[in-house]
């Protein structure tokens, strides 16, 4: 490996401390395997930092010449270990690519290597912000966010990152292209998104800003069973009043995480509190108080949900004055029909809070345990199932508790926090029945972190039609394979699904229907069973796909696709991370049913002339309101 | 409080640390050098290791202001750097009351002639042993506290007056913080008076340690800067920072001094 022949081109460094700090990123695997020394990832050979698109190219093509992998690296925020490091590799840390640029029409120039709060400081002092605010904005940058399908605390609001994103420039070994608003052909943006870096180093993004939010209203509720306030966050993110945040604690976290107070069982709060209290009073015994629970996952899990009760919401709505109340008092009328209302305490306190949760890991590694998190999602009929599932799986291995937050009109987003004893066949056991389960509910594996090597094998099975053509993009911009080989996407074994039936899933308002069949049989066939397409259309739907969409629009979920490997069927729901986003790219004909958001005849539209609020824009600059609450918010009032 | 703390976080103090963000070092993350250290101290990696990865810390302490379980973080990895030693103190020039520590550029006769006073003078190369006493030489204090004799000091640098706030010796500062777009120094902490601005470490002996790093650190601040004339105190931030390309105006055409 000729590295002064790199040395000439790029800032190189390969010295011990450089490399090692490039070993490994933030899964929490590798903290484990350093906390039991079980040894680190093995750290790269050097660590490159380009400063623009050329330096990235040369880094590139002496990579391709030498035949050495090359693992981007941003701020190591990613929690799958896809930036983890890699024998005799080449680091390529895009730090050094940090420039922003103004506000233009809109939207922000990025450099990937910008990091997220400076970004946000860059943006606040024009005016202006994201608002992508994921719990890692200290310390991940904006290229890990486009790469891995970032989300933020206020998703409902502004969307994914994946929204917000307007274009990206990438270099690849063999090719130098831009996507979105910056594609010169073909836009491979769908594919960019979500590979990892797979398909090239993206260098450059060009991120949608909003103005700074003049208003905020927070609120706290509490609901007697998730279900119920399930069916509140689903009233509200159909009645399209695009909440901020809308966050549901499930029992076991609002109970440990003193979220408001227990109204019933408060004998068993009282005697672990009184039993707790009792025992970090003998000397030596305070470090044990998180081992022992840990180490008896069942238990703990079973005596959690016994004495927890009721379930707590942090509903939050922002923008300008006006639409801010309107919104805030209609969303809030929906809650209080279903929960009963804490005030703004409990949501001040957690947005003044919001960035502290990832405080609480080190000290769990530090008292023998390990910690980590999993984000899953599905539509709003799969998301008991779901929550079930995956909460029994991994509450076979460690203490779980769980929040529901990025909620869409169709379905929801569940975050899984699990802690048990400091041992990696249990944390890989944990891992492997919690994915199993996830897909068994009919979930997507990843809603917001990615992939990396932790879910590459889940991945590749949930996006096993997507396959083919990632594999002729790779071929075709990174033939010798030398960008994070051997992750991203594995060969899986997954026989051939059937075709699903036309069906409505009146819950989450989707509708699995025939791609091919005419429009007006289509929407004769919906009307007879009382609902219409949410984005009407009148051509066949997979004719009618890559619309313009608004961050909170989902308008295709689910797919069922002929490939050259056969029929594969893409699971529902209304956003993932596992991997790119294929569901809109594929040729009309190739589509066998889609799934679309529906909505009930007859449900009240309204459509205004101009509109600057957060409602769907048309295509011709009108405003489309509909749902339960179109006309109080046509008319300005909630009266 | 320990190393296991840091190293075992996702690197949440990454963004207000100047080298970190700077010279853009994955090294220079809290994590990555109190990993190093840990490391270290299981006698998995060697002393040598320990002392090149954590001589990437200022000890500004912005890490621990930004922390929100205060990790000490210099505290902790200050047993794994290479001590700095101070420089002998130069005698006091003349018997005044109030005494001028100079660094690099003498103020004595400015000041005095401002405040109609006798203004003595101590010129010491090192800000006091400011790097020293970063690196946990408890002696800088002291040392300083007997040599001044109870003696009030102006001071351009807020590396000399960190220091001697310490010993509790009384200070008066030249320059006058309200002044927008104006500076003192950069490593006293997340105060700096411009948004972002970060230490460049001139004041730490960075540059000499490590020159490639400081470079892009002080490159990094006048980016930041954006073209704004700044007035810094600190004259040798001043020089540093000007010969990396930044409108720096003199202090005393601010001031008057």
């Amino acid at each position: 490996m000729d590295l002064d022949r790199l040395r000439a081109r790029v800032d190189l460094d390969d010295s011990p401390r450089e490399c090692l700090a490039h070993a490994r990123d933030t899964m929490p695997r590798a903290t484990l395997a350093l906390a039991t020394r079980s040894g680190l990832p093995p750290a790269p050979a050097a660590v490159a930092f380009p400063r623009d698109e050329d330096e990235v190219a040369a880094c590139l093509a002496w990579a391709e010449e030498e035949g050495v992998a090359v693992v981007p690296y941003g701020a190591g925020s990613g929690v799958g270990g896809g930036a983890s490091g890699m024998a005799g590799a080449i680091a390529l840390d895009t730090k050094r690519m940090s420039l922003v640029g103004p506000v233009t029409d809109g939207a922000v120039r990025a450099g990937a290597g910008v990091i997220g709060q400076h970004l946000e400081d860059a943006l606040e002092a024009q005016g202006f912000a994201t608002r992508h605010s994921p719990s890692s904005i200290w310390c991940s940058t904006v290229g890990a966010w486009a790469a891995g399908r970032s989300a933020g605390q206020f998703s409902s609001r502004y969307g994914k990152f994946e929204d917000m994103v307007l274009a990206t420039r990438v270099v690849a070994p063999r090719a130098r292209y831009g996507t979105g608003a910056w594609a010169d052909g073909e836009d491979l943006q769908p594919w960019v998104l979500g590979t990892e870096g797979q398909l090239g180093v993206v260098t450059e993004v060009l991120v949608r800003v909003n103005p700074v939010a003049q208003a905020r209203r927070l609120s706290g509720w509490r609901f007697a069973t998730v279900e119920a306030a399930w069916g509140a966050m689903r009233a509200v993110m159909q009645g399209d009043l695009h909440p901020a945040v809308l966050r549901l604690y499930d029992p076991v976290d609002t109970r440990l995480a003193g979220r408001g107070t227990a109204t019933k069982a408060n004998a068993g709060g009282r005697w672990l509190a009184g039993l707790r209290t009792a025992v970090e009073s003998i000397p030596g015994m305070r470090q044990h108080l998180l081992a022992l629970p840990l180490a008896l996952p069942r238990l703990v899990n079973q005596l959690a949900q016994n004495v927890a009760s009721g379930t707590v919401l942090i509903a939050g709505w922002e923008g300008d004055g006006a639409d801010v109340d309107l919104r805030a008092e209609l969303g809030e009328r929906v809650l209080a029909e279903h929960g009963e209302p804490l005030g703004p305490g409990p949501g001040e306190h957690w947005y003044a809070h919001r960035h502290d949760v990832s405080y609480k890991m080190a000290p769990v590694f530090s008292h023998g345990g390990f910690a980590d998190t999993m984000e899953v999602a599905a539509t709003w009929s799969r998301l008991g199932g779901l929550y079930a599932g995956v909460r029994e799986a991994l509450g076979r291995h460690a203490v779980v508790m769980a929040h529901f937050s990025h909620a869409y009109a169709e379905g929801c987003s569940i975050y899984f926090t699990f802690a048990g004893t400091g041992s990696l066949e249990v944390y890989d056991a944990a891992w492997r029945d919690g994915l199993a389960a996830a897909a068994a509910a009919g979930g997507t594996v990843a809603h917001h972190h990615g992939v990396g090597t932790l879910k590459m094998h889940a991945a590749a099975r949930e996006l096993a039609g997507a396959i083919p053509r990632f594999r002729e993009l790779k071929a075709r911009l990174d033939p010798k394979g030398v960008l994070n080989p051997g992750r991203l996407f594995p060969d899986v074994d997954v026989a051939e699904p059937s075709s699903p039936e036309p069906s409505i899933d009146a819950v989450s308002r989707v509708a699995t229907l025939p791609a091919q069949a005419p429009a007006a049989e289509r929407d004769a066939w919906l009307a007879e069973r009382g609902w219409a397409l949410r984005f009407p259309t009148d051509r066949p739907l997979a004719h009618a796909l890559r619309r313009p969409r608004a961050p909170w629009e989902a308008p295709v979920l689910g797919a069922c696709v002929h490939t050259p490997r056969g029929r594969a069927v893409f699971v529902d729901v209304p956003r993932s991370s596992a991997g790119p986003d294929p569901r809109e790219t594929f040729p009309p004909d190739a589509y066998e049913t889609l799934t679309v958001p529906v909505v009930p005849l007859g449900e009240p539209a309204v459509v205004l002339a101009t509109h600057d609020r957060p409602t769907r824009r048309l295509p011709d600059g009108t405003v489309e309101l509909r749902g339960p609450f179109a006309e109080a918010l046509a008319r300005g009032s909630a009266a | 409080m320990t190393l296991e703390t840091c190293a075992y976080c996702p690197r949440l103090c990454r963004h207000v640390c100047p080298v970190a963000v700077g010279a853009a070092r994955e090294a220079a993350t809290a994590t990555s050098m109190a990993t190093v250290a840990l490391l270290v101290s299981r006698r998995a990696q060697p002393v040598e290791l320990g002392h090149a990865a954590t001589s990437l810390c200022l000890g500004c302490g912005a890490c621990t202001s930004h922390c929100a379980v205060h990790q000490p973080v210099a505290e902790l990895l200050r047993p794994y750097r290479a001590r700095t030693a101070a420089e002998p103190l130069a005698p006091i020039d003349g018997d005044a009351r109030v005494v001028c520590v100079v660094t690099a550029r003498d103020w004595s006769g400015a000041f005095g002639r401002r405040e109609a006073i006798a203004v003595a003078r101590l010129r010491t190369g090192d800000a006091l042993g400011h790097a020293a006493w970063r690196n946990g030489d408890d002696a800088v204090v002291p040392r300083l506290a007997a040599h001044l004799k109870g003696r009030e000091i102006v001071t351009a640098s807020g590396a000399v007056a960190a220091v001697a706030a310490a010993a509790g010796i009384a200070v008066r500062r030249l320059g006058t913080p309200a002044a927008a777009r104006t500076f003192t120094t950069c490593h006293e902490g997340p105060r700096w008076g411009v948004a972002q601005l970060a230490c460049c470490g001139r004041r730490e002996g960075f540059p000499e340690r490590e020159p490639e790093a400081a470079r892009r650190m002080a490159e990094e601040n006048v980016r930041r800067l954006a073209g704004a004339r700044v007035a810094v105190g600190d004259e040798e931030c001043a020089a540093w920072l000007r010969a990396h390309g930044a409108d720096v105006v003199d202090p005393a055409d601010v001031f008057g001094a």
